[in-house]
């Protein structure tokens, strides 16, 4: 069933668990829908959100997720704004990229303004992009072993993220929202002893990962749970606009820093993993995958990070990008996240619509979760790797 | 297809566009409302344009002029963009759906029309996303006001442009 011929929200019976009759249903006797409400609390939905469930039986007949807990109007706070406090406001909703973030919207003013960020910035901006990706991943390995059932990926995704978190603590001050990105280049210079510690956690974090491997990868029980559950095929993932891992893992290798390469990504050697089948196994493993990928690049700008300046010899007092429209899209952990911004020539932007992954991957749930086993059901959510915050935004 | 290539292909072959422009690499074009479908239609059955994947759909208040929707497509095949426009009176907005072409502007249409008050005609289920279902007014027209902003322009002591670094 597509989401259009979904019933609505208001449609749906008042509360969980309402109109629901047991019937023994033997042949002759009809059964009946149930309807199950999952969430806004439920620790498999990471957050707030919620999805509401016609069961008929143990089989999942539409599912519809109910959004908007976390909404926090992030477009109409950002007409109110100066373009540096955008970006402090920028990294607020999904917690789990938040530098991520901070680049969009730092690249989008600086393309209408027509200023380019330094050499040296523009490889510590994807350093330090690359290891916010490192951390994102991790956490989303964790959880969706806890989800299955196994409890040490968690305890060791978080061992990890401990590491890493002191990296961005050193370069930052903050562990999570980091607001080191400026319209121009950078808050302020890497401090001494920072590589030497990238260099260091790279070869720990290589190490640890095959831990992953021997205990998720290779588990057969994991396996048992994950292959073939919630196949997506790629046809359909991009018609939701689905993009990042869930979009790679079936089978279509689309990533911006290989299509339309912003930062220094055209300069490094890095691959785009993808899945054969689509399914929660195949979404895991790329993933995984993909840190791999990000460790490689996180090398490579070792070696090839240059001196210089961090910030442009002269930045105007007032931000005030000419009247105009852009939209920058950067490959965000999740997906794609793009600004579009259009100026009126202000100090605040006129208009700045944010275009989140996590948003539309959320979007897809009621197609993958359509004839699926309730028991699959955290199996399917938990490997549609979305950030609440990012959703509802 | 270059940004110039495919505002002289959608200018030709749909004969819809009223104009476009190319800006910062990127290429909008504006049609009329009532081609909307048809040019959607357009953009993902052409084998030239091949755009399969929806960025995203939303809208800009242009104050007097009304409304700017903006759709933005992307074709991974092709690896193009466009950005298709068109412009909606201000008083009672009113668009044919797009949910039918792309599935994921369903969300999208829905976003739009409780934050913007434009009626997506034809839409199977056009009812409150983000917000609650109490809430009244669109909050991302100009004229919705952000009530904290109004008491007080700026709560802090000095504009972020006038602190010394």
């Amino acid at each position: 069933m597509a989401v259009t011929e979904l019933p609505t929200a208001g449609m749906l019976p008042g509360g969980p668990g309402e109109g629901v009759q047991v019937v023994i249903a033997g042949e002759e006797l009809p059964t009946q829908e149930m309807t199950l409400s999952i969430g806004p609390q439920h620790p498999s939905t990471h957050g707030v959100l919620r999805v509401v469930l016609t069961l008929d039986g143990e089989r999942i007949d539409t599912a519809t997720p109910v959004i908007g807990y976390m909404h926090r109007a992030f477009d109409k706070l950002s007409e109110a704004r100066d373009y540096r406090q955008i970006i402090a406001l920028s990294n607020r909703h999904d917690w789990l990229s938040a530098f991520g973030n901070e680049l969009g919207v730092a690249l989008a003013t600086e393309r209408l303004m027509g200023i380019e960020a330094p050499e040296r910035a523009q490889w510590i901006r994807m350093l330090m992009a690359e290891w916010n990706r490192v951390l994102n991943h991790l956490m989303f390995l964790g959880s969706f072993g806890l989800e299955l059932g196994a409890m040490t990926p968690m305890f060791y995704a978080f061992r990890e993220r401990e590491d890493i978190q002191t990296l961005m603590e050193m370069a930052t001050g903050a562990r999570m929202h980091f607001t080191y990105c400026r319209v121009g280049g950078l808050k302020e210079d890497l401090p001494k002893g920072f590589l030497q510690y990238s260099e260091v956690l790279v070869k720990r974090i290589r190490h640890r990962l095959l831990d992953y491997e021997g205990l998720l990868l290779g588990n057969e029980i994991f396996k048992k749970r994950t292959v073939g559950i919630g196949v997506l095929p790629g046809e359909v993932a991009k018609s939701y606009g689905v993009t990042g891992p869930i979009l790679h893992a079936s089978g279509v290798a689309e990533d911006s820093r290989k299509t339309e390469p912003y930062l220094k990504y055209s300069e490094v050697d890095f691959e785009v993993p993808v899945g054969e089948h689509g399914d929660s196994f195949d979404r895991f493993n790329v993933l995984y995958h993909r840190i791999e990928q990000s460790l490689r690049i996180i090398e490579q700008v070792h070696a090839k990070l240059p001196a210089g300046p961090i910030m442009p010899g002269k930045m105007p007092k007032y931000l005030k990008p000419p009247e105009g429209w852009t939209y920058v899209r950067t490959e965000n952990s999740l997906g794609e996240t793009g600004y579009y911004l259009v100026s009126r020539g202000d100090t605040k932007p006129w208009r700045l619509k944010m275009r989140t992954p996590s948003f539309h991957n959320v979007s897809m749930i009621p197609y993958l979760l359509k004839g699926v086993l309730l028991p699959d059901l955290i199996a399917v959510l938990g490997s549609v790797f979305f950030v609440v915050g990012d959703v509802d935004r | 297809m270059t940004p110039d290539e495919i505002a002289a292909h959608l200018t030709e072959a749909t004969g819809a566009a009223e104009r476009s422009d190319v800006a910062h690499g990127e290429v909008s074009v504006w049609v009329p409302n009532d081609k909307w479908v048809e040019v959607a239609t357009h953009l993902r059955d052409c084998g030239r344009c091949h755009f399969d994947l929806p960025t995203f759909l939303t809208a800009v208040d242009l104050e007097e002029q009304g409304f700017e929707v903006v759709l933005h497509m992307y074709s991974v095949r092709r690896q193009h963009h466009v950005n298709v426009k068109t412009q909606l009176a201000r008083d009672e907005p009113r668009l044919p759906t797009l949910s039918g072409v792309w599935n994921g502007l369903n969300w999208c249409e829905r976003e739009t029309w409780e934050l913007f008050g434009i009626d997506f005609t034809g839409h199977p289920n056009q009812v409150k996303l983000l917000l609650p279902v109490e809430f009244e007014g669109f909050p991302l027209r100009k004229d919705f006001l952000l009530m904290t902003r109004e008491a007080k322009e700026w709560p802090g002591l000095k504009e972020p442009a006038e602190v010394e670094h």
